[in-house]
C-alpha cells in the first residue's frame, strides 16, 4: 500500500464527519443575504417611489427616476464623467501598479521586502488622511509649488488642487495597492527562465516584455483593472475634494440627492444604474480576457 | 402616657402626624416638578435630571465648538446631565428619516427653515408647549412672526444665522464690506462660492446682482425668457466653488481667495484664525439670513429634559455667553452684543430693514422647481468654474 493510499480512508473518515458542503455555505449565504442582498432589494424598491416636492418620498411604481437618469443631458454627463475619469484612473494606475510588481518580481532579498513593505503603505492609510496629504502638495501654497520654485523649475507658485490631474492621482493612490498584489500574485507563478529563454533566443526586451511577459500576466492585469476601476466609480470624497468643481461623478450626485435635495428615489436609481455600470464592466473585462482561449495562468 | 400612645405601648400614627408625613413625602415628590415644566430652581432640575442624557444636533464646524463652551457644558454643570453633541448640515432629515421608530438620532435638532419645511412635511418633529417657555416674551417678534404659525409650536429660535461676506485685504484692495463687490472685476477667479447650499448664493445674486427682490427668487422656473438671477451667477468668476466649511477655511488660509461667501456659524473662528486682514460683518447693503431654531425630534426619549434645554436656550445668561463665541443674532431683546459685531441689528426694527430670512413660505413656492434650479446651478458652475 503506498503513502497515498494509507491517508485517503483518514480523509474519508473526516470528509463524514463534516457538514456536507451546502451548510458550509450557509452561514456566509445568510451574510450575503441580510448584509447586501435584503439592502440592496429595498434599493431598487426605493427606486420606483416618487419625491413629493419638499418631502422625500412617496410609494408608487414609476420608472420616472430611471427616465431622468437614462435621458436628462446633465445626469448622462454625469454617468460619462465617471466613466471617464475611472477609465484614465484604472489605466494609470494599472500601469504604476504593473512596472512596480515587475521590478519587485525581478528583486530578490532585502531589496524585495523593503519594496513590499513601501507597496503596503497606501492601504494603511485611510481615505481621509490621503486626502489630506494631497491637498498638502498640490495648492500654490504647496509642497510641490515650493518644490518647483526652489528647484528653479519655475518662478511663480502652481497650484495643481482643483484639477482632474489631482483627482486622478488621489484614486489612484487609494487603489494601486490593491492592484500592485493582484498582479504580482500572478507573475510570482510565471517562471522567470521564460525571459532569460526569450532573450536568448534573440528577442529585444521589448519583444519578450510585449510577447512573453504580458500575455502570461493578462489575468493579474485584468483583475488590477477591474479592481481599480470599481473602486473609482464609488469613490465620493477624493473625487470631491481633490477634482475641479465641475467634476460631478456618480456618488457625488447620489449624495447630492440623498441630502441636499432629499430626492431619495432618485438617488436610489442613480445607485441602481451605478451598481449596474459596474456589473457590466467588470464582466466585460472578463470576457475579454477570456476571449482568445483560456489565461495562461 | 399620653393619649397618643396606647396602652400595650406599641405606638401607633395620629391623624395630626399621618397627616404631617403625607405632607412631607407629597412635598418631596413634587419637588422636581417645576424642572420638569422648565421653570425650575437649578437644585430641584439638577435632581429631576441628574445623569439623563440627551443628543443634540448643531451645525458642524466651529458652531459645534461654539455651542459646546457656551451652552452644552454650562447645562451639563448647571443640571447634571450628559447632553452630547452631534455636529449636521443638511442631512438631518434624511438621517431621522431612516431612523426606526422612537429611536431618533437626536431628541433636538438645529433647524432653519428649509430642513425645517422638510422634516414638517415628513411629521418628523415634536410639538413644544409654548404656554410653559415664558422667555418667550423676551424675544424679538420678528423671530416668530417670520415662521408661519403652524410652525412656531416647534422649538423655539436661539437666534439668526448668516450668509456673510469675507475680505482678506492682504490680498485684494481693501472696500467696504457689500455683496455688490463680488461681481468688481479685481475679485474675478479670487472668489469662494457655496456649491453645496447654492441657494444661499443663488439668493444674493438675485437681490444684489440682479436687482430683484426675493419674490422673483421664489417664482424662478426652468427655461425662462428672461433669466437675470442665472446671469447674474454666471457673471460671477470663482476660484472655487467650495463644498463644506473645512474646504472653505483651507481655501482662505492658503490664500486660494481672497473673498468669500461664508456662514456666520464659520464667521468667527475664520477672522480670529485668519488674523487682521479678515474683514467680516453684516453688509451695509444687508444680507439673507436663516434661522436657527431648536427643535424637539419626534419619539425622543427625553421630553422634559428636552423641553427645559429649549428654555435654557432662551435664558438671557445662554445668549450672553454664546454671541461671545459666535456671529449669531440672538434672538432675545436684551443680549449684550460684544464689540466685535459691527451693525448689530439691536431692534426689531433693523432686523425688519436689513435681514432678509429666506422663509419658508417662500421655500414653499420654490420647492416645485428646486431640482431644476439645481442643475440650473450646475451648468453656471460649468460655465464659470476654472477646473
Amino acid at each position: 500500500m503506498t503513502a497515498e493510499t494509507d491517508i485517503l480512508p483518514t480523509r474519508s473518515k473526516f470528509s463524514a464527519a463534516l457538514p456536507s458542503l451546502p451548510w458550509l455555505i450557509m452561514p456566509t449565504l445568510v451574510f450575503i443575504v441580510v448584509a447586501f442582498g435584503w439592502p440592496l432589494l429595498y434599493l431598487v424598491r426605493m427606486s420606483f417611489n416618487e419625491h413629493p416636492a419638499g418631502g422625500i418620498y412617496v410609494e408608487a411604481w414609476t420608472l420616472k427616476n430611471y427616465l431622468v437618469v437614462l435621458t436628462e443631458p446633465n445626469m448622462l454627463s454625469v454617468i460619462g464623467k465617471t466613466i471617464y475619469i475611472s477609465l484614465v484612473t484604472a489605466i494609470v494606475t494599472v500601469v504604476a501598479a504593473f512596472f512596480f510588481a515587475q521590478y519587485v518580481w525581478l528583486c530578490d532579498g532585502h531589496n524585495r521586502i523593503l519594496l513590499l513593505a513601501i507597496a503596503i503603505g497606501p492601504m494603511l492609510i485611510s481615505e481621509v488622511s490621503v486626502i489630506i496629504g494631497w491637498r498638502m502638495f498640490f495648492p500654490s501654497n504647496g509642497l510641490l509649488s515650493y518644490t518647483l520654485m526652489s528647484a528653479g523649475l519655475t518662478d511663480q507658485k502652481v497650484n495643481l488642487l482643483g484639477t482632474e490631474l489631482a483627482a486622478v492621482v488621489g484614486l489612484s493612490y487609494i487603489s494601486v495597492s490593491y492592484c500592485f498584489f493582484s498582479i504580482l500574485s500572478v507573475l510570482n507563478g510565471i517562471d522567470r527562465n521564460l525571459l532569460t529563454a526569450s532573450a536568448d533566443l534573440g528577442a529585444s526586451p521589448a519583444r519578450t516584455f510585449f510577447t512573453v511577459l504580458l500575455p502570461l500576466a493578462k489575468g493579474g492585469i485584468a483583475a488590477a483593472f477591474t479592481q481599480a476601476f470599481v473602486f473609482t466609480m464609488g469613490i465620493y470624497a477624493t473625487t470631491n475634494a481633490l477634482g475641479p468643481d465641475s467634476l460631478w461623478t456618480m456618488p457625488y450626485e447620489i449624495q447630492l440627492q440623498m441630502l441636499t435635495r432629499r430626492n431619495w428615489p432618485m438617488a436610489a436609481a442613480i445607485a441602481v444604474v451605478l451598481i449596474a455600470i459596474i456589473a457590466v464592466a467588470a464582466m466585460g473585462i472578463q470576457w475579454l480576457r477570456h476571449r482568445k482561449g483560456a489565461s495562461h495562468v | 402616657m399620653n393619649h397618643g400612645e396606647n396602652k400595650t405601648g406599641k405606638k401607633t400614627l395620629s391623624r395630626r402626624q399621618l397627616l404631617q408625613a403625607g405632607s412631607v413625602a407629597a412635598g418631596a415628590a413634587l419637588l422636581p416638578m417645576p424642572a420638569i415644566i422648565g421653570r425650575a430652581y437649578a437644585l430641584d432640575a439638577k435632581d429631576a435630571f441628574k445623569g439623563e442624557e440627551l443628543t443634540v444636533c448643531a451645525w458642524s464646524g466651529g458652531y459645534l465648538d461654539s455651542f459646546k463652551t457656551a451652552i452644552s457644558d454650562p447645562f451639563n454643570e448647571k443640571y447634571g446631565t450628559k447632553i452630547s453633541l452631534v455636529g449636521g448640515w443638511d442631512q438631518m432629515v434624511a438621517q431621522m428619516k431612516a431612523a426606526p421608530a422612537g429611536k431618533p438620532p437626536f431628541d433636538i435638532t438645529i433647524s432653519e427653515e428649509y430642513t425645517t419645511l422638510g422634516a414638517l412635511s415628513e411629521g418628523l418633529y415634536a410639538k413644544t408647549d409654548r404656554s410653559k417657555l415664558p422667555q418667550l416674551a423676551d424675544l424679538q417678534p420678528f423671530f416668530l412672526t417670520a415662521r408661519p404659525e403652524s410652525a412656531r409650536d416647534y422649538g423655539v429660535p436661539l437666534g439668526l444665522g448668516f450668509s456673510l461676506p469675507l475680505l482678506n485685504t492682504a490680498l485684494t484692495a481693501d472696500k467696504p464690506l457689500s455683496w455688490s463687490s463680488m461681481w468688481d472685476k479685481d475679485l474675478e477667479g479670487k472668489l469662494a462660492l457655496d456649491a453645496g447650499a447654492y441657494w444661499w448664493l443663488i439668493a444674493i445674486s438675485a437681490i444684489w446682482g440682479a436687482k430683484k427682490d426675493f419674490q422673483a427668487f421664489y417664482e424662478w422656473k426652468p427655461k425662462m425668457a428672461s433669466d437675470p438671477i442665472f446671469e447674474a451667477v454666471e457673471r460671477l468668476r470663482p476660484a472655487k466653488y467650495y463644498k463644506d466649511g473645512a474646504e472653505l477655511s483651507f481655501l482662505m488660509l492658503q490664500e486660494q481667495a481672497s473673498f468669500a461667501q461664508i456662514y456666520s456659524a464659520d464667521a468667527l473662528g475664520l477672522v480670529q484664525n485668519g488674523g487682521a486682514t479678515f474683514k467680516t460683518g453684516i453688509p451695509a447693503d444687508g444680507t439673507v439670513a436663516y434661522g436657527d431654531w431648536y427643535i424637539k425630534v419626534k419619539g425622543t426619549q427625553h421630553d422634559a429634559l428636552a423641553d427645559a434645554f429649549l428654555g435654557y436656550l432662551l435664558e438671557k445668561e445662554t445668549q450672553d455667553r454664546f454671541i461671545q463665541v459666535q456671529m449669531s443674532v440672538m434672538s432675545r431683546k436684551d443680549v449684550t452684543v460684544p464689540a466685535f459685531w459691527h451693525n448689530y441689528p439691536k431692534t426689531n426694527e433693523d432686523l425688519v430693514k436689513n435681514v432678509r430670512l429666506m422663509t419658508m413660505q417662500g421655500l414653499e413656492q420654490l420647492l416645485p422647481n428646486f431640482d431644476a434650479m439645481g442643475e440650473r446651478f450646475q451648468q453656471a458652475v460649468l460655465k464659470t468654474s476654472k477646473g
